[in-house]
């Protein structure tokens, strides 16, 4: 029979005591654990709130950013330079330029290398009658974007429509149910269409782009233009009037018109939206953060007390055990047992306590964590560096509970044991 | 073997002094029966206490071979105790969660000696509990208690046993039953000191030291 086998037998005989230490080991490991698993599964949640918000802005960056590059493309410009005798009254009123500059000018303004002005693009539109098909258009002729010097740095923001081929604005395409490849005859020529343009609600939907040249022939307009849009995307700020006096020193007679830009307006809207989630994410990381630190608060309160509780009733238990046990430890000491070994007998059972204790509470601990967190699985139980912290804790916990009533024991003068009834 | 020389006991509790015992003289020689009488209280377990190395005298000495006892180290003490005194006590003082084998088996335990368990077994055929082997304490009789404690006296091969009122809770059959088996272990050689006040036990020794308690009412202070 070793001392193990004896320990046993007496845990079992003397099951209330055992279990009742047990318990408070439970409890105090289960604490411990259930706190841990808590913060740890707090700082897993800011983890992977940070990365997915951090992805959604990505991707709401990137949807913005699509927009603004279509809007760009098509509509986004923030100078329309018009010529001078255009009345103003009356292009606000119709939408529509009803005079006329040399096409060259675009060309001018290219050359001039205006440093603000990243696209030029001179366009010659007009209202006119399509007698093919019995209704009003605007005939937009655009040419590519018009190289400058430097321009081969930038993307060019528009693809000229090829020669003989049209793009066709929403409202057209859907009324004369068109789609690319199809053929049609405007002023008796030929184009077919490249593309029809989603719906814009405005004045587009009722346009058709083709080549500039070709429209200036279609108009009998040859070499003029009525319109020259400058797109400056990346000027935010105030120097508008400059570009305006800049522009009118190259191009003489003519008027600039500053254009309320949907692509500022977008590209803000992108910076908002930006400061928004990041003010939102910082928001809700703030809020984790000050949950966690309540909680890392109260349980640096709770724990230690918890612990010191348990250790107190732990020695109770064992004092308990060691008066209960009188007869046993005097019967050793007259076999000869030594010191160390009397006190086995109680560390030894601590020890068992403490191991058990552990097991159990951190399943408990971990379980009551894992359940109330809706996100976690059941998987996430398993963490052995916690596992190995409860083992520690709790073996700690139950030796230094039960090592005093153990030196107490071994301590005890035999005679006086021995002697009793 | 065992010689204990003028030893005493003296406890003082507020302000008086009770001797425990008074100075005795006592040789355990091999093979020896030897009997201590005296009324309750005239210190028998006392002296069985000192001279098996669990009480310290305040006065004489307990030599074994040539040594003093109370001269050595603590744990030597507890080592010399466990080869060579086996203790019988009146309360039996059995593991009440251990089967009848295995509290045989607590000396090898306390000895940090193994391999016994077929000596056990040995003894506990030879004392008539074989059926009882595994039997917890509760299930068994007064006489059979005493007997399991007595086996493991026997367990180490004691040379002295140090029995204290062993019969003292047994009916004159088990008494006898008892005695008969320290007859049994002296004349294998071993040496007895049995602590009793029952006249008929102690007429089966070689020799009687008797202890009067007049001698222990002396003096206050
Ligand atoms: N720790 C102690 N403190 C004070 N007095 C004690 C102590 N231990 C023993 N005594 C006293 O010493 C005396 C001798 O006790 P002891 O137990 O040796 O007697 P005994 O002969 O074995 O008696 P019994 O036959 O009743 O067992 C008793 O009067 C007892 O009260
Ligand atoms: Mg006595």
């Amino acid at each position: 029979m070793g001392i193990g086998r004896l320990v046993i037998k007496e845990i079992l005989h003397r099951r209330i005591n055992f279990f009742s230490g047990l318990v408070s080991i439970i409890l105090s490991i289960a604490v411990l654990i259930g706190v841990l698993f808590t913060l740890a599964m707090l700082d897993q949640q800011t983890a992977r709130v940070l990365a997915e918000k951090e992805k959604e802005t990505v991707a709401r960056m990137e949807a913005l950013q699509d927009d603004y590059r279509k809007i760009m493309k098509l509509l986004g410009f923030n100078l329309l330079i018009i010529p001078q005798n255009q009345k103003l009254a009356d292009y606000f009123e119709e939408g529509q330029v009803r005079e006329y500059m040399p096409a060259y000018y675009a060309e001018r303004l290219a050359d001039a290398r205006l440093v603000t002005i990243q696209h030029i693009l001179p366009s010659l539109q007009e209202r006119i009658y399509w007698p093919e098909k019995n209704r009003t258009i605007i005939l937009i002729g655009a040419s590519g974007e018009i190289a400058a010097a430097d321009a081969r740095l930038r993307e060019p923001m528009l693809a000229a429509v090829p020669r003989d081929h049209a793009v066709i604005g929403y409202e057209l395409a859907r009324s004369l149910r068109l789609k690319p490849q199809d053929s049609i005859t405007l002023l008796g020529h030929t184009f077919t269409v490249q593309n029809c343009n989603e719906e814009r609600g405005s004045k587009d939907d009722i346009s058709i782009w083709i080549d500039l040249q070709q429209a200036q022939q279609l108009l009998k307009r040859p070499e003029q233009i009525n319109a020259i849009l400058a797109l400056k995307c990346h000027c935010h700020g105030n120097d508008i009037d400059q570009v305006r006096r800049d522009i009118a020193a190259i191009l003489p007679g003519v008027r600039v018109i500053e254009q309320t830009s949907k692509v500022l307006t977008r590209a803000e809207a992108r910076d908002r939206a930006k400061e928004e989630a990041a003010a939102a994410l910082a928001a809700e990381i703030a809020n984790k953060k000050r949950l966690r630190s309540e909680l890392e608060r109260f349980s640096s309160l709770l724990t230690p007390l918890v612990f010191l509780v348990s250790a107190i009733w732990l020695a109770l238990l064992f004092f308990v055990n060691v008066r209960d046990r009188r007869s046993e430890v005097g019967l050793l000491r007259a076999c000869g047992a030594s010191d160390r070994k009397v006190m086995s007998l109680f560390l030894i059972k601590g020890l068992i306590m403490g191991l058990l204790g552990a097991l159990l509470g951190y399943l408990l601990g971990a379980v009551i964590a894992v359940m109330r967190n809706p996100d976690s699985r059941l998987i996430d139980v398993v963490n052995i560096p916690l596992l190995g912290l409860a083992l520690i804790t709790a073996i700690i916990l139950s030796l230094i509970a039960s090592w005093i009533p153990a030196f107490y024991a071994a301590r005890q003068d035999p005679a006086l044991i021995l002697r009793e009834e | 073997m065992l010689q204990l020389q003028k030893i005493s006991k003296i406890y003082w509790k507020q302000g008086h002094c009770i001797i425990a015992l008074p100075p005795a003289d006592l040789t355990v020689g091999e093979g020896e029966f030897i009997a201590v009488r005296g009324a309750s209280g005239s210190g028998k377990t006392t002296l069985l206490l000192i001279a098996g190395g669990l009480l310290h005298p305040d006065s004489g000495h307990v030599l074994v071979q040539g040594k003093d006892l109370y001269q050595m180290e603590r744990g030597d003490r507890a080592h010399w105790r466990s080869r060579n005194i086996g203790f019988v006590f009146q309360q039996y003082h059995l593991m009440p969660y251990l089967s009848v084998l295995d509290n045989v088996l607590v000396p090898q335990l306390a000895a940090e000696i193994g391999g016994l368990e077929e000596r056990a077994v040995e003894l506990i055929h030879h004392f008539g509990l074989a059926s009882r082997q595994f039997h917890l304490p509760f299930e068994l009789s007064a006489g059979e208690k005493q007997r399991v404690a007595l086996a493991r006296a026997l367990l180490l091969k004691p040379r002295i046993i140090l029995a204290d009122e062993i019969t003292g809770n047994l009916d004159p059959h088990n008494a006898g039953i008892v005695l008969r088996f320290l007859h049994e272990f002296v004349d294998q050689g071993g040496s007895v000191v049995l602590a009793t006040h029952d006249a008929g036990a102690a007429a089966q020794a070689h020799r009687t030291l008797s202890l009067s308690i007049e001698k222990n009412m002396i003096g206050t202070e």
